[in-house]
């Protein structure tokens, strides 16, 4: 295993952590407050709904993990300056 | 726990286990994984309308992040990628509409059901040779380095490579110094077809297929798929979300663990030399066709 990819590893599983506390967070989050709405537009305005569905989607894939990402950057960076 | 869009009581730890294993199979493989996450929610209990249109929306969200990961580690190859869109668009129309002509013939399950488990059963055992030929070698050449991605049958590449058709074009990240553009459109054109008449990505054709017949090294591969998969899924979920299939709440809760599933699967293969992704990749296309068959014999 090479130097970076031990370095990469070794920050892996704390930036997966904190992404998958923010997706379970986020879920949580639209189920309880966009819940009914989200049904009412499936059921009412399809073209809303495809939209939002999608953008939903993309916020949890995309959004989410880059806010992990800048969190444990900074984290590092913090590190590094401090040693 | 109730999901209103859908009305359907389903269990959310299962759901979010069915997620983390496609999560993984994805990221590892650069596939999109409908093969094992439709008869999961299919068993759960969830329409199968809903299990088309949900499926694709977690698989955009799935791919998302294994494409940044893969993204990261420079195993995905943008340009290739939007070549590859040429012809898979197209393919996926062309699919499509041989679908509707074998529903208005009455032929369709009669066709498909038989040439699906064909396709999957011929790349299972091709890649079961390829992988055998190329560890045999290796084994007579006694050293392996590092990351090496050969393949007994590199010379079809070659060859396919060679192909005095212009226009060319060059693929430095796939350490392809030039090939027809034509060779391109073709694999993808058919991959296309085979996912529009048969359903899903079909990674489990497009991947082998950029493998061994144009030479793409086993990492870029499965990023790039993975690409492809992001755009298709996409468009998937908006007609299928129009249309009323799709349990976004189904899809974000498998998304939970698809997420963190993807995010393994893709680093694994950082780790992993290609020709043991290929040997990993052999059960896939066969659990697929023991699948279909079930399902066909279940009626």
């Amino acid at each position: 295993m090479t130097p970076q990819q031990k370095s990469e590893l070794r920050w892996f599983f704390p930036e997966t952590l904190i992404y998958a506390v923010l997706v379970a967070a986020y879920c949580w989050a639209v189920f309880h407050f966009f819940g009914p709405v989200l049904r009412k537009l499936s059921a009412e305005h399809r073209l809303d709904y495809a939209m939002l569905a999608l953008a939903l989607m993309v916020v949890q894939g995309f959004l989410l993990e880059r806010i992990a990402h800048a969190i444990i950057t900074m984290f590092h960076r913090d590190k590094k300056v401090a040693s | 726990m109730m999901f209103p869009i859908s009305g359907v009581h389903l269990n959310p730890v299962i759901l979010v286990a069915v997620g983390f294993v496609v999560g993984v199979c994805g990221g590892f493989f650069g596939v999109g994984g409908s093969f094992l996450a439709g008869p999961a929610l299919y068993g759960l209990g969830l329409p199968l309308n809903f299990v088309i249109g949900t499926d694709l929306a977690h698989l955009t969200g799935k791919s998302l992040v294994a494409v940044r990961r893969h993204s990261a580690l420079g195993h995905v190859d943008m340009k290739f990628a939007c070549l590859m869109m040429i012809g898979t668009l197209p393919g996926v129309e062309v699919g499509a509409r041989c679908i509707q002509h074998l529903k208005m013939t009455g032929q369709l399950d009669r066709v498909v059901g038989p040439i699906f488990a064909a396709i999957l059963g011929l790349i299972a055992a091709f890649m079961t040779v390829e992988v055998v030929a190329t560890l045999r070698a290796k084994r007579a050449r006694s050293a392996s380095s590092g990351k090496s991605d050969r393949s007994a049958f590199a010379g079809v590449a070659k060859r396919v490579q060679n192909l005095p058709f212009p226009p060319f074009v060059k693929l430095p990240r796939s350490n392809i110094p030039r090939i027809s553009l034509w060779s391109i459109v073709a694999v993808s054109f058919v991959s296309g077809v085979c996912s529009g008449f048969l359903g899903g990505g079909a990674g489990y054709i497009r991947m082998p297929s950029m493998v061994y017949l144009l030479g793409i090294p086993t990492h870029v591969a499965v990023g790039t798929d993975l690409f492809e998969v992001i755009v298709s899924a996409s468009y998937g979920t908006f007609t299928h979300a129009l249309k009323g299939n799709v349990d976004i709440l189904v899809a974000l809760i498998m998304h939970t663990g698809g997420a963190i599933g993807a995010e393994i699967g893709a680093l694994l293969t950082q780790y992993c030399q290609g020709i043991w992704i290929r040997a990993a990749f052999i059960p896939l296309p066969v659990i697929g066709a023991y699948i279909l068959l079930r399902r066909m014999g279940a009626g």
